[in-house]
């Protein structure tokens, strides 16, 4: 349904913003886009929906290039852009039926999907309200309504539920769900939790480059045999106990995670060889004086994973 | 063709009324120009002839104020607040949303040029018989000279992000187009015969001095494909500049 082959973006930087990008999405398939901000998702987002050109590669949408036909490219296409922008001086109604019109519906098929995508996303409260008075998740819904008024056989949503109270969340993900058994659709989030819920495959993106393409049972397997360890440290002061872990070779990250009393503070060490972390730990940890309370290796989890393939990014964000 | 341009042109206008700027602009435009019209420069009463042509004659004037604060944010605003980036995921052809968003604001001109009618309809009343030959032809070359000012302001719109900048960028323009005429009246500025080349070159690329014609009630060929040229030359380079900044 998608093949995107070795596409470069450029917006004039040292490093390009999009790196020689290479998938292919099945039709029916969810697809979710992960990465660290900036790692250039709304990039590729936009260059499949037509809104930018790459730089090199192509964007094939069923067959077609999105610069040789982006017409016929788009109207296969609903979009929902992070901001979710949309028109603040219209109603909610009037700006379904301005929509409807640009992908063009008429009669009866128009009125019949506005009613339908209203009903679909919940509207009904708010369908005669100027969008600029609506909450954020209610503009979300009238961006998701928008995106798919027309049908369409593929639907691209940035980041869906940022911005989004937990009842929003879970509603949005209901939605989704629902409209996973029909359409093929590529999620971007920050939310590992939302991929586990609806994506069956992944697409980790970091510095531009992918650096994972598997189905989210694959993945687990891929890093199965590697392994994080849980450790508790007692000592005086947490920022001591940060200074000496967050330095022992061995790991490719190490996070303090919580504070489990006055002194016993937790951390999360992602392995990158297990035996040389562990004996580095209590050496440091037994010269300081200060005392191993709690330590178990375990398989990591999609959260660790994700950490791990984007362990060089500067700036980790923090992931839910 | 006419059904992916209608509804970007319909949201234009509704867009243009639910924010008022259609009304402002129409109250305006109408006080300003006949404020002018009737009482600057002697006012309309000196005159011996039942014409319009004073009105038209400052209409370049006003165009250049009226017509960048009317089409200024019509890629700055859809820039600022992003939803070009919706407009441009829809399946139309860039030259069509151009088109939309161009058609809506000549029919404001035309509506605010529509509502000076009433001059010559109380003239014809009340004093006499009004010249309506020439009054078509000024009213068409006002309309004409509009697609100008609109193109020229809708180019200016595409390269800035701000509307005060797609404002002043285009006012700047148009007012440097527009008194590229009038500096070659005989008595602002005498050109020496070694620039009469520059003097020729003014008045040729000026917008007020192809309106001449018009407002006298004449049709000439020259200065109708010069209006139509400008306003298709930067219409070109309004989709050229959208199109760009796909590719940046």
């Amino acid at each position: 349904m998608i093949k995107v082959k070795n596409l470069v973006k450029n917006y004039g930087g040292k490093t390009p913003a999009v790196n020689d990008v290479t998938f292919s999405i099945g039709k029916g398939e969810i697809v979710g886009l992960l990465g660290p901000n900036g790692a250039g998702k709304t990039t590729i987002m936009k260059m499949i929906t037509g809104y930018l050109n790459p730089s090199q590669g192509e964007v094939l949408v069923d067959g077609i290039n999105t610069l040789d036909d982006p017409i016929s490219v788009k109207s296969k296409i609903g979009y929902l852009p992070e901001r979710s922008p949309l028109y603040n001086d219209m109603t909610v109604y009037e700006y379904l039926s301005f929509v409807a019109d640009v992908r063009g519906l008429v009669g009866n098929e128009k009125y019949q999907k506005i009613t339908d995508m209203i009903v679909l996303v919940n509207l009904e409260k708010v369908v005669a309200r100027k969008i600029k008075e609506l909450s954020n998740g209610y503009k979300k819904r009238v961006g998701l309504a928008s995106a798919m008024i027309h049908d369409p056989e593929i639907l691209i949503l940035d980041e869906p539920t940022a911005g989004l109270d937990p009842n929003q969340i879970i509603m949005f993900r209901k939605i989704l769900r629902r409209l996973s058994e029909q359409k093929t659709i590529i999620l971007s989030t920050h939310v590992l939790s939302e991929i586990e819920a609806i994506c069956e495959k992944v697409i980790i993106i970091n510095s531009g480059k992918i650096v994972a393409d598997n189905t989210l049972q694959e993945l687990m397997e891929n890093h199965s045999k590697e392994k994080f360890l849980d450790f508790i440290v007692e000592a005086e002061k947490l920022a001591d106990v940060e200074k000496v872990v967050c330095n022992i070779d061995g790991a490719w990250n190490v996070e303090f995670e919580k504070k489990e009393t006055k002194n016993q503070f937790r951390f999360k060490a992602l392995l990158s060889s297990s035996e040389e972390f562990k004996t580095k730990l209590s050496e440091a940890v037994n010269g300081k004086g200060w005392k191993l309370v709690y330590a178990e290796e375990k398989k990591p989890n999609l959260e660790e994973i994700f950490l791990k393939l984007t362990a060089n990014t500067q700036e980790i964000e923090h992931v839910q | 063709m006419y059904n992916k341009i209608y509804p970007i042109y319909k949201r234009e206008m509704s867009s243009y009324f639910y924010s008022s700027i259609a009304y402002i602009f129409l109250i305006l435009f109408v006080f300003m120009t006949n404020i002018m019209f009737f009482y600057f420069f002697g006012g309309i009463f000196k005159e011996e002839t039942a014409s319009m042509r004073r009105y038209f004659t400052i209409l370049p004037y006003v165009f250049t104020v009226f017509i960048p604060g009317l089409a200024m944010g019509s890629w700055a605003k859809e820039k600022s607040e992003g939803t070009i980036e919706m407009l441009f995921t829809y399946p139309v052809a860039q030259w069509k949303i151009v088109a939309g968003k161009f058609l809506a604001v000549l029919t404001l001109v035309g509506i605010a040029l529509a509502c000076s009618l009433f001059i010559p309809l109380l003239t014809q009343i009340f004093v006499g018989d009004f010249d309506w030959g020439q009054l078509f032809t000024q009213y068409l070359g006002a309309l004409l000279m509009a697609c100008a000012y609109i193109a020229v302001t809708f180019f200016m719109s595409s390269i800035t992000s701000e509307l005060i900048d797609s404002f002043l960028l285009s006012a700047a323009t148009l007012l440097l187009l527009t008194l590229a005429g009038y500096v070659t009246s005989a008595y602002v500025m005498v050109f020496p015969d070694w620039l009469g080349w520059l003097k020729i070159f003014l008045n040729e690329i000026s917008l007020s001095t192809h309106f001449g014609n018009f407002s006298k009630g004449v049709i000439h060929s020259t200065d109708v494909i010069y209006y139509l040229g400008i306003a298709l030359v930067f219409f070109y380079c309004n989709i050229k500049a959208l199109e760009s900044k796909k590719w940046s």
